[in-house]
């Protein structure tokens, strides 16, 4: 059980800056995941924790201890590579006793931990297969094993999950999820999708331009985005003008044509450059009225239990919302004029 | 159903393509073995020239010699390629792109003329030899023989080495060292543990063809080692005392040559090469940019290394322009003697050798763009006949390939030896496997759904081989027939045993002029020879834009 700790950390290469005084504290035994587009830094980051990266200025600690010069080999980090990195010429069961090896672990202990950990991952059958004879899955599960098996003080995945399909990668979030509670292993896992940051971490560091974003449980990063970028990002979420009256109790009033609306503050102060954070499920269409905000249906697809609208406001603005259809729910036919309310539950978020 | 079993062009294709090989190769192998296990009194089977080789003490002399300087050359080549390829590789330093270009060139030098400069620095007459002489009044230790043998071959060989080396250092996987250092290992223990055994079966795959080329050499040993008995050159002697009389021991040690080839490719094809690993993405480690000094360093010894393995075409340059007489050269004077007589005495051989070259690279590359798009795409039990075919001109030595041809057509309704045709037939077989190498690569790479496309757009499937197929394939044909241009033009070893009077070619002028010790018209030929190798190899490469030793491999 580990803390990782980045004081004023910077990177570049050559007259690129990837990562500014970067300053981060990654708590102990916790999945923490580091979310961001490509060339955000993320993986720069992440290497930096190995070791294969030394920063131009700062500090890496792991606990107490100052980490930044440290050799990669000395570091005790078990690190998944994007593409597994699996040695082609040694067989399943060589490759996870390979750090065991280099450790001089004794033969017979070896083999009781490899065989332990081949069975965490569910093949133990498969350790004398040649790594070419095992599909994607597989792989990544002896990539799993390999890194575990030294026992690091930090496991670190660099986007683990992006070369499997689709079925297999929600089976892998679950897994993955599942064996890091099991072993408590501090963990660091970089990913460009949201959903499966959302879904695995328990912390997680949205990345922008070698900075960190915004540090926040799952929950808040999807419900209390501070900054238009990361409603963009990580739910999609539609972003409104909006004019704010009042703020009482991080509770705001505001106006959108006209109608007065309370949502939460969320931080935000009168007089910020602000947007309304809209989530798809956030808003809802009735059939229009006199007294609200009418909008135009423009596009509308049925989802099976959901359907999902696009309205044109008249504000020229565009608002996606996303309703839960039963079999007797209304549905708004394309072109339809609709009365659109907004929940409580919106928030304000300042306008980056 | 009608449509489906009608016989499509490409078995019609496939079917001429192997006739060709057949008359051009199988059966005059055939020939040959069947003449090695055939009693020459009564005609039946008999073993009785497998016991005369080896009841022969300088024919077993010429099997151990001849395996011994497979076994040195390829050793030393390795050392030095590996070398090479390694600081190329995974370092920088000044002068790094034009070092890890130059061992290319070598690899074009014919191999007579290789042992002919070498003979002209430390030969009996060499500058190196006269120089230790005059100065420090010292006889220099004989370079004919088994010391020039093996400086030559293992410079001649090196490149090619290197050249494979190379890929393999540039296609591996810079996450495997990573992880092998992550998981606890100092960088040279992940060097060992993990990088050298990952490259192991890709450096097995490359001493197994340097093997197989130097036990094929004969340019090399006839000259420089001539008292030394190597299996090639001998073959060829008993072929030249004995021709018509005796077929018995040629045909004997000439299949001789032919197992020793074929068990290492053997040996490479079920053994080795389904072990060389393929990388899952190709990302070669960063290379480490030395200090000043010690990039400095090693710049300079790389530089001077590759130049020295690049002297041979100075020197003979040089000496083309110099005055001569026999093997003295009067260093220092010039001269247009030597290449007045080369052109004005002997136009024949630069013609006979251009127009030879020529036919053999337009025939060879038709048939190999035919044979690499029917072996990839339209597989049957007829194209694994052919791949087989095919890949058999690699075991067979040229002065074998040679004995073969003659001992096949030199009566009977195909008689032709002696003539342009069979010298033509014997580069275009000796040429092909290596066409097919280069051109497949680029077959393997299109996809069969690009085909079906432009069929599904209307146009037939002859035509869409036409306009889709052979325009993706243009890089590797153009590379692919240079390569067998320029190599068929300093070809010796088949030329030798099947040129006759009025045929005879380049190398067979260097090499003839050699042995009459006139080293100065040699170097006219040679010069000549150099520059219609390198002329339009340039001009085509420039012309093209094309990486020709990226996709020879």
């Amino acid at each position: 059980m580990t803390q990782v700790d980045f004081e004023d950390v910077s990177v570049s290469f050559g007259p690129v800056a990837v990562l500014e005084n970067l300053s981060l504290s990654i708590s102990s035994g916790g999945f923490f995941t580091l979310l961001g587009p490509s060339g955000c830094g993320k993986s720069t980051l992440l290497r930096a924790i190995a070791g294969f990266i030394r920063p131009d200025s700062g500090t890496v600690r792991f606990g107490t201890r100052d980490m930044t010069h440290v050799v990669p080999h000395k570091r005790n980090t078990g690190l998944v590579f994007q593409d597994y990195a699996l040695f082609p010429h040694q067989n399943v069961f060589d490759n996870v006793a390979y750090g065991l090896r280099a450790r001089k672990v004794n033969e017979a202990d070896i083999s009781a931990k490899v065989t332990t950990y081949l069975g965490r991952v569910g093949l133990s059958k498969f350790a004398n297969r040649a790594t070419s004879e095992l599909s994607g899955g597989q792989r990544q599960r002896v990539a799993l094993a390999r890194a575990l098996v030294i026992e690091p003080d930090v496991l670190l995945m660099d986007e683990p999950l992006s070369a499997l399909d689709a079925n297999l990668r929600q089976e892998m979030r679950l897994f993955l999820s599942e064996i890091q509670r099991e072993v408590g292993v501090t963990t660091i896992f970089v990913t460009h999708d949201q959903d499966e940051a959302l879904s695995m971490s328990d912390q997680i560091a949205l990345m922008c331009n070698g900075q960190i974003e915004q540090l926040s449980t799952p929950h808040d990063l999807h419900h209390r985005p501070r900054t238009s970028y990361t409603a963009a990002f990580v739910g999609g979420a539609n972003l409104l003008a909006v004019d704010v009256k009042d703020v009482q109790n991080e509770t705001a009033t505001c106006l959108i044509l006209g109608s007065e609306f309370r949502v939460a503050a969320n931080g935000c102060r009168p007089g910020e450059p602000v947007k309304l954070c809209v989530h798809h499920q956030e808003a809802s269409l009735s059939n229009a009225g006199s007294d609200t905000i009418n909008g135009t249906v423009t596009a509308v697809v049925f989802l099976g239990g959901q359907t999902s609208y696009q309205v044109a406001l008249p504000t020229g603005e565009h608002l996606k919302v996303t309703q839960t259809t039963g079999f007797n729910s209304p549905q708004f036919a394309n072109g339809a004029t609709v009365s659109i309310d907004f929940s409580e539950q919106c928030c304000l978020v300042r306008d980056v | 159903m009608q449509r489906l079993s009608r016989i499509s062009i490409w078995t019609y294709a496939t079917l001429i393509a192997l006739s060709v090989l057949i008359f051009a190769i199988l059966y005059p192998l055939s020939s040959l073995f069947t003449a090695s296990v055939t009693s020459p009194n009564e005609g039946g089977f008999s073993l009785e020239g497998y016991r005369t080789f080896f009841a022969t003490p300088d024919l077993v002399d010429a099997l151990i010699n001849t395996l011994l300087l497979g076994a040195i050359t390829t050793i030393g080549a390795l050392i030095l390629g590996i070398g090479t390829a390694f600081a190329v590789a995974r370092f920088d330093f000044p002068l790094k792109s034009l070092i890890g270009l130059l061992p290319l060139a070598t690899l074009v030098l014919p191999d007579v003329i290789v042992v002919q400069s070498w003979l002209m620095v430390f030969g009996n007459n060499g500058i190196v030899t006269n120089f230790i002489w005059d100065v420090f009044d010292i006889n220099t230790p004989r370079f004919y023989g088994w010391t020039g043998l093996i400086f030559v071959m293992i410079i001649q060989h090196y490149a090619f080495a290197y050249l494979m080396v190379i890929a393999a250092f540039k296609s591996i996987d810079s996450s495997l060292e990573q992880a092998a250092q992550n998981l606890g290992s100092s960088p040279l223990r992940s060097y060992m543990t993990v990088t050298i055994p990952v490259l192991a079966p890709a450096v097995l795959v490359t001493a197994m063809v340097v093997f197989s080329m130097s036990v094929d050499n004969f340019g090399i040993p006839a000259i420089i080692a001539p008292r030394v008995p190597i299996l090639s050159v001998t073959a060829y002697n008993t072929f030249v005392s004995e021709l018509g009389s005796d077929p018995l021991m040629q045909s004997t040690m000439s299949v001789m040559l032919v197992l020793i080839a074929a068990s290492v490719l053997l040996l490479q094809k079920v053994y080795v090469e389904h072990r060389v690993y393929q990388m899952e993405s190709g990302r070669a480690p960063q290379p480490v940019k030395l200090p000043l000094a010690k990039g400095r360093m090693v710049s300079g010894g790389l530089l001077c290394f590759v130049l020295v393995s690049l002297l041979p075409i100075i020197i003979v340059t040089v000496a083309a322009f110099t005055h001569s007489k026999g093997p003295v050269l009067h260093w220092g004077t010039f001269s247009v003697e030597n290449l007045r007589r080369a052109i004005i005495f002997t136009p024949e051989a630069l013609y006979n050798s251009l127009i030879l070259s020529s036919i053999a690279t337009l025939v060879g590359t038709v048939f190999s763009v035919i044979a690499s798009y029917v072996l990839v795409k339209k597989r049957s039990a007829l194209t694994i006949i052919l791949d087989f075919a095919a890949v058999l001109p690699l075991v067979v030595a040229g002065t074998v390939l040679g004995i073969a041809l003659v001992a096949a057509y030199n009566t009977g309704p195909f008689a032709m030896t002696g003539t342009w045709f069979i010298m033509a037939m014997a580069y275009f077989v000796r040429r092909v496997p290596y066409g097919i190498r280069t051109m497949s690569g680029s077959v393997h790479a299109i996809r069969d759904n690009i085909e079906e496309a432009s069929i599904n757009l209307g146009v037939a499937p002859l035509r869409s081989f036409f306009q889709v197929v052979l325009p993706i394939m243009t890089p590797a044909i153009i590379s692919g027939a240079i390569f067998m241009w320029v190599t068929t033009l300093s070809e010796l070893s088949a030329t030798i045993v099947l040129y006759s009077a009025g045929l005879s070619t380049m190398p067979i002028q260097i090499f003839q002029q050699l042995n009459g010790g006139y080293f100065g018209p040699a170097s006219a030929y040679s010069a000549i020879l150099i520059v219609s190798i390198f002329l339009p190899l340039t001009i085509v490469m420039r012309v093209f834009k094309i990486d020709l030793f990226g996709t020879c491999q």
